[in-house]
């Protein structure tokens, strides 16, 4: 089972470095966290998913290029029962 | 109920939120209940600080003491002492130093995470 | 079906956390997933009886009976409870339940995923 890290304060950063060494790791940016850069972990090819509603309100679905997918909470639960959730909220 | 392992990450330096105490305060209940669940305890980021020696640790000495007598061990992450300029003789006695490598192998042998 | 644990640490009126949790309990309930939610620090201000702020359309509270009505398990721990002056029972909204650390350790136990907020 993949890692998903689950990135939601700035404390997120912490996490973000751990999916950059993490060969299995994918990224699921909520609340604050979707200030955060993960496009580095996007270009190695490993998945990076922000939450829509948490996007909008802060007006940057924009700054989201095609390699982030945005996602509502139905995909959100379907990601954390199919990954291991690795918190940083 | 089963057995999990439970990987626990502290991010906050002491003393300005109360996360590096209740933090410890919820491993010492996960070990504790009737499952006996594991933990692995580590600093990250500017969590780190609380594995200073000369932090007062007055209020967390009733948590570690019950962790470290369960044989556990704090592991404070060297790129995160290193980013901030702490060496291994600033640490306490009780913390291991691993590397951010090491924190994604804990990362992987655990069951759940929990951050505080 | 699977369980989803969930530890909520901040309070509401302060921080989006609440919201959050409210909402992915919601989608995983929708889903017929279970929700275990354990309420520590101030996660134990989100359910209590008497909230007013005209700034919310719809108050944490009643976002959190909501979940309850649904089948979700919320449990606050006494000793947050106690520290913050807030009495079992008398504070709570009907089938939030104070409990204690052993009740997160018996979530962890049974969850298949667990989030911390």
């Amino acid at each position: 089972m993949a890692n998903l890290y689950l990135i939601g304060s700035p404390a997120g950063r912490n996490g973000l470095e751990l999916a950059k060494k993490d060969g299995e790791a994918a990224v699921l940016l909520i609340q604050d966290g979707v200030y955060l850069d993960a496009s580095a972990i996007a270009e190695t090819g490993k998945k990076v998913y922000a939450l829509r509603k948490d996007a909008e309100k802060r007006g940057l679905t924009n700054r989201f290029s095609g390699s982030v997918e945005l996602i509502d909470y139905g995909k959100l639960v379907d990601l954390i029962f199919a990954h291991k959730v690795i918190n940083f909220a | 109920m089963a057995q999990k392992h439970v990987l626990f990450t502290f991010n906050n330096a002491p003393y300005g939120s109360i996360w590096y105490t209740e933090g410890l305060r919820a491993a010492v209940g996960a070990t504790s209940g009737i499952d006996e669940h594991t933990v692995d305890l580590v600093y990250l980021g500017d969590g780190v600080y609380f594995t200073l020696k000369d932090v007062d640790r007055t209020d967390s000495a009733r948590y570690l003491g019950t962790l470290t007598k369960g044989g556990y061990r704090l592991k404070a992450e060297r790129e995160s002492l290193e980013a901030r300029g702490i060496s291994a003789a600033d640490l306490a006695e009780d913390v291991e130093v691993i590397s951010r490598a090491d924190v994604v192998e804990l990362v992987k042998i655990a069951d759940l995470t929990i951050d505080f | 079906m699977a369980t989803l644990g969930m530890l909520l640490t901040l309070g509401p009126f302060q921080f989006e956390n609440w919201d959050t949790a409210a909402s992915i309990a919601e989608a995983a309930l929708d889903k017929g997933h279970e929700v275990r939610m354990f309420l520590y620090l101030d996660g134990v201000y989100n359910p209590i009886k008497h909230q007013t702020f005209p700034d919310l359309s719809v108050m944490p509270k009643d976002r959190f009976a909501a979940l309850v009505e649904k089948g979700a398990t919320i449990i606050a721990c006494g000793v947050c409870v106690n520290a913050r002056g807030l009495e079992k029972g008398k504070d709570y909204i009907d089938g939030v339940k104070v409990g204690g650390l052993p009740d997160f350790a018996e979530i962890i136990g049974e969850a298949d995923a667990l989030i911390t907020l």
